[in-house]
């Protein structure tokens, strides 16, 4: 204050700031005449009281001090004559450093930033310069607070001691002067001489490390990520330019006297270390997290080691798990207590780290990873074989391409795979170049390896709604454990669902033509919204995003349906409107299918609707005819319902909850999850639909699910409501994605078996099974005609003009042989006709009701009773029987 | 801050990726480097490239998850592409799986050696 005294020019006016020190405020108001003393309350900090005094100036110069600065007698004067350019800003004073302990002799120049000396070296001729580092700032001041004075949110301190705001403040306080006036100058004043003297405190390795950290910090949260990186690099440039000689003095052990040459070298190793774990903290920290309460100990501890626990709990539970033990509850009958325990650790690992404040978000995708093997690796690890008989159709499909080269548009069963063969294509040409035999391979991971895809576009949409980050790793978390619908196995539309939702994120990002009006949002939820984008941005993008649309046309009949709904549910919102990429992606759906695949459309409609998905897969009780299902697939049935029901119940409280949030950030992932409601309406696709619609609307009631528990405020909601809801999620998913492994699983013997047939049967031969649960079923299919016997009409009325020797599904049940030998007779000459009853047949239709109970029983006496019928193959996968031709001795 | 030229050498090594992986289907099938260097090439670096090349003209890469977004639409367009260029030669009846391989080599080598040279293209968001 003496030193302010004693100015030739004197300021018009002196502002003391006092950091939360009521005494301290009391004393200087009657020890100094002629300041202005102002107690500052708030957000603590150097940049919050300086913005304290800038609402309080009325200079138009504003120069900033601090308790270890003093000026020269000709310091006011020499700054002042820097702004009679009018273009000048900011001008910086140059530092005369002293330390009040003596210099360490381990700092070398390379490290003067950290005391606030400028990074980038001073030009001595008062030049221009483009950063604003460094202490001893003086800046107009109208300039200053039409930029909303010092960022407050980028002032990170280093251990409790007020300094100069961090790197970060400042370059985020240079861009809004750029900003403001792109011609303004900001210079160097060397004439404006600033003493520092630097308190002995300031010269502990400790204090140098926890600056560079919070300097490192600052940096990342720089809005401007490219702008707070390019400063980073200016920071740590000197010390990068340091160090080779620094190394060299140490091997010498020459270098000025007064610094010990290794202790310099290891200083600038610890602060370019610490500045850049500083940095990559703050990035990783993106999300917000002001909402959690400091952790405690046992939180930490229980995040930190349930995911390896529970990783390897469910390794060891995977070496004991007998297969054949299975009944007809599933997967989940076999699984060890090991298994579940892996489960409830990971459940609470995971809920201990929501409320960890601290967390990486590496851990957060961690335990998000783990999850999703554990759900949908499990299978690919346990089972000897490829699981679930649609994918078996669909390497068929890929084994047909390899073996053709040609797509075969001719009408048939599998011509819809044809017409839309982009999935297809792709994967045989990775088959092919791979070198692989077939895609099995490639198949049995693929439920795992499209959860995981999925991951990144679901993070991506989630954080343009939300910045908090429990509510988007809790979303997150519920999505894959509700989505047992099984459409993520090998298909096409697991394909076309990340690059759906791909989409649908770049379009949330990046097709902004507004401002969004900031809604009431009084749980911190809403995200920083995505920048607004110029028209010729978004036609670039909407250029680079025709390449996956182009695909999924391509690809699947029902996933470019389902954009073109959200797309027009987006188009509802002003801000979001693009009416070219919806007209444009519209009309490559029409064309595609009216040029291409018109064919199948007009002749196999219901073959299409039917290859749409597979009901069978994961439907239950509600659509059998004839049986009865066991009282386990009953339960699963139930269970799949009450997942379901109890998703959407979740959904509409949550969505209630917080109705303030999701009526404006919200907004556009609410479009995007009711858009396939619309789809409801067209409810001929039988009960195939709404599974459909229940999984593109997942993204929005799994986030609304977890918005009901997240941010939890409650202690006793998040440490016991939320894990429990959690554990049933994770139930209820084993209960519908693995409720039928009974007949989903297949033995290598039933692959050997169907396999062997393939080799003896003769060209245009007729395969008929009870089911379609069978291994290989269609290898080869160009060759043979496939009759399942489930698929059979159920009345003469419901198939008019039904040749008459098919049978109908009551007719067959009722009189099993007969009606098979009148089937399996109209064979071409020359084919043969075989009947295959693998392993998987019974339950495949006794357990699931589709049969009564001892119909393949029944079939097996007679049709051995009846003498047409040969067993050609048999191993412990089951049998074939080849049936004979009609003998003389047969018609007498 | 002045804007650093980016090193070459990605783009360049991604311009060559299509051909590697043409290279790699000579070694033994189905061994483990052939299978790592044709699915990252198929997965990878036809969208990589792609991206590479119109980056300049996206507007600035500075919202939080941007990186993210890279990624998965590296991924979307690889596979997009993988999917048109193949699923045009199947259906046209002249597929081999050299030619579909040259074709998304090519396109790979044409986009990552047109973003080397793309004017404007200098360390993001260097704005003055």
């Amino acid at each position: 204050m003496g030193a302010i005294g004693a100015q030739r020019t004197p300021p018009d006016e002196v502002i003391l700031v006092i950091d939360h020190n009521v005494e301290l405020v009391a004393w200087s108001a009657t020890e100094f005449d002629g300041v202005t003393v102002l107690a500052h309350e708030g957000t603590r900090g150097t940049a919050a009281a300086r913005n304290r005094a800038l609402a309080a100036a009325r200079g138009d110069v504003v120069a900033f001090l601090d308790d270890e600065t003093a000026p020269d007698p000709d310091w006011t004067e020499r700054l002042l004559e820097a702004y009679a350019d009018p273009e000048v800003v900011a001008v910086r004073s140059r530092l005369a450093i002293r330390w009040e302990a003596g210099r360490p002799n381990w700092f070398p120049n390379e490290l003067a930033w950290v005391v606030g000396a400028p990074c980038t070296g001073a030009p001595d001729d008062g030049g221009p310069i483009d950063d604003l580092y460094g202490a001893g700032l003086s800046i107009r001041r109208e300039t200053l607070f039409a930029a909303g004075g010092f960022p407050e949110d980028l002032d990170h301190q280093a251990g409790g001691m007020l300094a100069e705001p961090p790197a970060g403040a400042k370059t985020e306080l240079r861009l809004r002067l750029h900003d403001l006036a792109p011609g303004a100058k900001l210079v160097q004043q060397p004439a404006a001489t600033l003493r520092v003297r630097l308190a002995a405190r300031r010269g502990g390795i400790g204090h140098l490390v926890s600056r560079c950290a919070a300097e490192g910090k600052s940096l990342a949260a720089v809005p401007q990520r490219a702008q707070g990186r390019a400063a980073l690099g200016a920071h740590l440039a000197p010390i990068r330019a340091g160090l080779p000689r620094a190394v060299f003095r140490t091997l010498t052990a020459t270098g000025p006297r007064d610094v010990e040459a290794w202790r310099a070298l290891a200083a600038m190793l610890l602060a370019l270390v610490a500045t850049t774990v500083g940095y990559l903290n703050g990035r990783l920290q993106s999300t917000r997290t002001d909402e959690i309460r400091r952790t405690s100990t046992l939180t930490w501890f229980v995040a930190r080691t349930a995911l390896p626990v529970a990783t390897v709990l469910w390794g060891l539970s995977l070496r004991s798990v007998d297969l054949d033990a299975m009944t007809d509850l599933g997967l989940i009958t076999v699984m060890p207590a090991t298994f579940w325990a892996a489960i409830v650790v990971m459940v609470a690992g995971f809920v201990a780290l929501l409320s960890d404040k601290f967390a990486l978000e590496l851990w957060h995708a961690g335990y998000v990873l783990v999850l999703i093997a554990v759900l949908h690796a499990t299978p690919a690890l346990l089972y000897p074989t490829l699981r679930y008989s649609w994918a078996w159709k669909h390497v068929s499909v890929i084994d047909y391409l390899i073996r053709h080269g040609v797509t075969d548009p001719a009408p048939g069963p599998l011509s819809a795979y044809h017409q839309w063969p982009g999935f297809f294509s792709f994967f045989a040409t990775m088959t092919q170049m791979a070198g692989l035999d077939d895609a099995l391979d490639i198949a049995s991971w693929g439920p795992l390896a499209f959860n995981i895809a999925t991951l990144l576009p679901l993070l991506l949409l989630f954080r343009t709604v939300t910045r908090n980050r429990q509510l988007v790793w809790g979303g997150v978390w519920v999505f894959f454990s509700c989505s047992w619908v099984g459409q993520d196995y090998f298909s096409p539309q697991a394909t076309t669902l990340v690059m759906y939702l791909t989409i649908l994120a770049v379009m949330v990002r990046r097709f902004r033509r507004g401002p969004i009006r900031a809604g009431a949002d009084p749980d911190g939820l809403a995200a920083e919204p995505p920048p607004i984008t110029s028209a010729r941005h978004r036609l670039i993008w909407a250029t680079l995003l025709m390449m996956p649309i182009v695909a999924i046309t391509s690809a699947h009949q029902l996933t470019p349906l389902m954009l073109v709904g959200a797309l027009t549910a987006l188009f509802v919102l002003r801000r979001y409107r693009n009416l070219g990429l919806l007209l444009v992606t519209a009309a490559v759906v029409a064309g595609w299918d009216v040029i291409i695949a018109w064919q199948v459309l007009e002749s196999r409609f219901s073959d299409i609707m039917e290859s749409l998905g597979d009901a069978g897969g994961n439907l239950s009780a509600g659509l059998i005819a004839l049986g009865t299902a066991s009282p386990g697939q009953v339960i699963v049935a139930y269970a799949d319902r009450a997942l379901s029901v109890g998703l959407w119940g979740l959904a509409l409280c949550g969505a209630f909850v917080r109705r303030r949030w999701l009526r404006r950030p919200g907004l556009p992932l609410l479009m995007i999850g009711i858009a396939p409601l619309a789809f409801l309406a067209g409810g001929s696709y039988g009960g195939e639909i709404i599974f459909r619609v229940y999984l593109f609307a997942l993204p929005l009631t799994a986030l609304l699910a977890a918005a009901l528990f997240l941010p939890a405020r409650r202690a006793w909601v998040r440490t016991l409501v939320f894990p429990v809801v959690l554990l049933l999620m994770v139930t209820g998913f084993f209960f519908g994605n693995y409720g039928k492994e009974q007949s989903n699983y297949f033995t290598t013997d039933e692959v050997h078996l169907v396999r062997a047939l393939h080799r003896i049967a003769p060209q245009r031969s007729l395969i008929v099974a009870p089911t379609f649960f069978l291994p290989a079923a269609y290898d080869q299919y160009e060759r043979y005609d496939h009759i399942w016997l489930d698929e059979l009409p159920p009345s003469r009325e419901a198939v008019p003009n039904l040749p008459g020797h098919v049978p109908t599904l009551p007719e067959f049940v009722k009189d099993p042989s007969p009606a098979l030998i009148d089937l399996m007779g109209a064979v071409p000459p020359g084919a043969k006709a075989y009947l295959v009853l693998n392993r998987a047949q019974l339950p495949a239709t006794e357990t699931a009701g589709i049969f009564p109970k001892g119909t393949i029983d029944r079939l097996i006496r007679e049709i051995s009773g009846s003498g047409r019928f040969r067993q050609v193959l048999g191993n412990d996968g089951g049998v074939v029987y080849e049936l004979l031709p009609q003998t003389k001795a047969g018609k007498s | 801050m002045k804007a650093s030229r980016p090193a070459r050498w990605p783009l360049l090594l991604l311009a060559a990726s299509g051909w590697l992986a043409l290279s790699a289907t000579g070694l033994a099938a189905g061994s483990a480097p052939r299978v790592a260097v044709t699915v990252l090439f198929l997965l990878v670096c036809p969208g990589a490239a792609v991206l590479a090349l119109v980056r300049p003209l996206l507007g600035p890469r500075d919202h939080s998850g941007d990186a993210m977004e890279s990624v998965a639409l590296t991924v979307a367009v690889s596979v997009a592409l993988g999917m048109l260029v193949t699923a045009g030669y199947y259906m046209t009846g002249v597929f081999t799986m050299p030619r579909a391989v040259m074709t998304l080599a090519g396109i790979t080598t044409v986009a990552a050696l047109g973003a080397l040279v793309m004017p404007g293209r200098r360390r993001q968001g260097g704005r003055p």
